[in-house]
């Protein structure tokens, strides 16, 4: 029986402490700048009588994503001769993260668990949850339904990745962490609204509402956050982020991290009143982000990734080693040549 | 070198401009182009402006020399953008020199005191010599620094947390001290030696402001020089100031300095009258929230000062954002400062500067920034490619000041340039008043820190 309780523990039975603390904080600064701004809060009732017309909750969300299930890229064939579940921690399914549902493992087995290396394995997931998957901001609801739709919040695309993860055999964690946005996704998402920017300028930085995917890979733990697809990033004049590579669209700031095997009881709860609050502001961050996407992706095709890369790295400024610095200074300027660089 | 700037400096006379030379000049024999400028200059504002564009074309380009010479990631960058300094022959050829973004100088992998020793050994132009700190702290870390380059270190505090860290040599802190201090108590009005210095913030601190006026104006005597508080202001608490709380000890020291500081804008406000009926020539330099706090409560108490009668002035740097994202114009301001301090609007100037940068605007009576003339400055488009005058864009610069890193910078500052002052004949490219950060740009410098500091309940 103790095995159990520590099982649902260890699997996120409660919402540890300084998550629930941030969490607070940052609604706490949310509901002050509305109180502040009563008129823009206003703004979000003509989001809850869209939905109310439709029968829907005043947080739900209207767009049909059918089209972006990928249910349809698997075939019957793919259903049979599924791996086992895991059982053990990290690679057992979790709050949220449904490793043991029959697509996941199908899926898990199409991106080549057991056949590919699990670092190549892991990339192919990186990359089919980074591409597949769209940034969409919704209420969460966990690794199955982000599958079979569009996308979800950052934390949903985490869940699918971990849940692939772990079908295919690979341990996956959760690690939440506290990130500053970038100028770019500042200027682009945030800086128009003034509920999100004032919001922002409170707190400072955002805390515990954003993490990362941990993949145990040849007994090293290897940060994935796929949130952000290669169109998205293009469309906000971003580099495009590789398997392996921290994303520029945020810096991450000097507090604790938050690491855990699944989501607490009630957490996919706690962002419904913000959906509900912010209605309309959502809406139009998620048509921004769509145009967005749709103009990265016309970047993308008229230059290729590569190339497009190329040109957003070639303003970045490479330190060299303390050594190559001394032997500069001593004279040694051979060893800044065009080659050398 | 250049001959033109050679003219002895005929109005600078007294106890304090001794003091001015004695501390920050070089000698004459050891001047570069821009030392000419700097300090061969009778006044930074009335020139021949073919000379100086002529001069100071000259001093960035053997700037932008130094430090592709000695400075191997610059010599680098530079090479990867395809460009070294024979390329660069007249003003057309200045934009092409590469420039580095200002979020570059907080850019250090860690936050110990060894790692932040070797990025500064790697990104710097100037030897800092071996690691021998024993210490363990940031802030003793820039003590050590600071010793070590001969010069000043100093930091700002972002969003993110990470400090931006500015490392100036001896070389470079003489420079800036000089020109600042020449600039800001000898162009406006001719100070008395006896002069009084106030300053409404903490001095005890390596954040850029307090740091620059504990050291720059020490060509005042010490009882010349009035400082809200002594108390220190620490890196931990400046992290804590921009929203990062590290525990409940140090939520405390913040608490405390801000009753302090309150407690401060009362006995500063005595002073003040103590000066002025002593008849005492006033010089204050402070950011503008701090002032439109201390005349709110002047205009409460109702006191009314007359320290324009003995030629005070007053001085702000530091943005426009009061309280709560309010503005309050220069010209409504400068009207405050002449109803509550009698100080006319023609002594009351307002300041652009930044800690990355060694070169100041100073306003005209039209409230345009008039930028120091060895200063090269630019607006981008969002390519960061450079826009004409009378347009709106990032604003960048090719400082040639700056020995000890290379001084051509982005900044994150949203400016408009003219080419000319719209309202008055002073030579040289004048930036509007209204700045504003680029979205998404940091948005905590030190002026807001500090408004953060006195005027905000803790988060």
């Amino acid at each position: 029986m103790f095995a159990k309780i520590r099982e649902e523990f260890d699997k996120g039975l409660f919402i540890p402490l300084p998550m629930l603390r941030n969490l607070g904080g940052a609604v706490g600064a949310l509901a002050f700048v509305m109180a502040k701004h009563p008129r823009a809060a206003l703004a979000n009732v003509p989001g809850w009588m869209a939905r109310l017309r439709r029968s829907k909750p005043p947080w739900g969300h209207l767009d049909d994503e059918s089209r972006y299930d990928s249910r349809q890229l698997l075939s019957p064939e793919d259903y049979e001769d599924l791996p086992p579940v895991g059982t053990e921690k990290y690679l057992r399914p979790t709050r949220l993260c449904e490793s043991d549902a029959p697509e996941i493992r199908a899926m898990a087995v199409k991106l080549g668990a057991g056949e590919k290396t699990p670092l190549e394995f892991t990339r192919a997931v990186y990359e089919f949850v980074k591409n597949e998957k769209k940034l969409v901001f919704k209420t969460m609801r966990g690794a199955l339904a982000t599958f079979r739709s569009k996308g979800g919040v950052c934390l949903d695309q985490l869940s699918l990745m971990a849940a692939l993860l772990r079908a295919g055999g690979v341990s996956a964690r959760y690690r939440l962490y506290a990130l500053s946005p970038s100028q770019q996704f500042y200027d682009t998402v945030l800086r128009d609204d003034l509920l999100l920017s004032e919001t922002l300028e409170m707190l400072g930085f955002l805390d515990s509402l954003h993490g990362e995917t941990e993949a145990l890979v040849d007994g090293k733990w290897i940060p994935l956050d796929s949130t952000f697809s290669d169109e998205l990033e293009a469309g906000m004049g971003l580099p495009i982020t590789s398997f392996g590579e921290e994303p520029t669209w945020r810096d991450r700031v000097l507090t604790s991290d938050i690491r855990f095997e699944g989501f607490p009881l009630m957490f996919r709860h706690l962002l419904v009143p913000v959906l509900f609050a912010l209605r309309t502001t959502v809406d139009v961050v998620n048509t921004k982000l769509d145009m967005l996407r749709a103009q990265g992706l016309e970047t993308i095709d008229r230059l290729g990734r590569e190339q497009y890369n190329e040109q957003q790295q070639s303003s970045h400024i490479e330190l060299p080693s303390l050594e190559e610095v001394e032997a500069f200074r001593n004279g040694g300027t051979v060893t800044v040549d065009a080659e050398a660089v | 070198m250049l001959l033109w700037a050679m003219r002895a400096i005929a109005e600078t006379t007294g106890r304090l401009w001794n003091n001015l030379t004695d501390r920050f000049s070089i000698p004459r024999e050891k001047w570069t182009t821009v030392d000419s400028m700097i300090y061969g200059m009778d006044n930074y504002y009335e020139y021949d402006p073919a000379r100086v564009r002529e001069a100071r074309t000259q001093a960035i380009r053997e700037a932008f020399d130094h430090h592709f010479s000695n400075n191997l990631f610059y010599h680098r960058y530079c090479k990867d953008s395809d460009v070294q300094p024979d390329d660069v022959t007249s003003e057309e050829d200045l934009t092409s020199i590469p420039m580095v973004p200002d979020s570059f100088f907080k850019d250090y992998p860690e936050e110990d005191p060894k790692s932040v020793y070797e990025w500064l050994y790697r990104v710097s132009s100037v030897g800092i010599g071996d690691y021998d700190f024993s210490g363990g702290s940031l802030q003793d870390f820039l003590h050590w620094a600071e010793s070590r380059l001969q010069g000043i270190v100093t930091h700002s505090s972002g969003t993110t947390g990470n400090f931006s860290i500015m490392f100036r040599d001896e070389l470079t802190t003489r420079r800036l001290f000089y020109a600042f201090d020449k600039t800001l108590l000898f162009s406006i009005v001719h100070p008395d030696d006896d002069a009084q210095f106030v300053y409404p913030g903490p001095v005890k601190t390596y954040l850029t402001m307090g740091h620059w006026i504990s050291e720059g104006t020490r060509v005042f005597d010490k009882s010349q020089r009035h400082f809200l508080t002594e108390r220190e202001l620490t890196m931990d608490i400046v992290r804590l100031m921009s929203g990062q709380i590290q525990g409940f000890k140090d939520k405390m020291k913040l608490k405390l300095l801000q009753r302090v500081m309150k407690k401060g804008q009362h006995k500063l406000i005595k002073l003040l009258e103590k000066l002025n009926n002593a008849g005492k020539q006033v010089i204050i330099l402070t950011f503008p929230f701090q002032l439109y706090d201390l005349m709110e409560i002047m205009r409460q108490e109702g006191v009314s000062l007359s320290l324009g009668d003995h030629n005070g002035i007053v001085i702000t740097g530091g943005g426009w954002k009061i309280h709560q994202g309010k503005k309050v114009s220069p010209q409504t301001f400068a009207g405050m400062i002449e109803d509550t301090l009698g100080i006319p609007a023609e002594h009351y100037k307002d300041i652009y500067g930044m800690s990355e940068m060694n070169a100041l605007g100073m306003d005209c009576e039209g409230r345009y920034k008039h930028l120091h003339p060895w200063l090269y400055p630019m607006v981008l488009d969002e390519d960061n490619q450079p826009k004409g005058y009378d347009e709106e864009g990032r604003f960048a610069f090719l400082d040639p000041v700056s020995h000890s890193y290379p001084g051509f910078i982005v900044t994150g500052d949203h400016v408009k340039l003219y080419e000319r002052c719209p309202v008055c004949d002073r030579p040289g490219v004048v930036m509007d008043s209204d700045i504003s950060r680029m979205a998404g740009a940091e948005a905590k410098g030190c002026g807001n820190l500090m408004r953060d500091l006195i005027a905000e309940e803790l988060r």
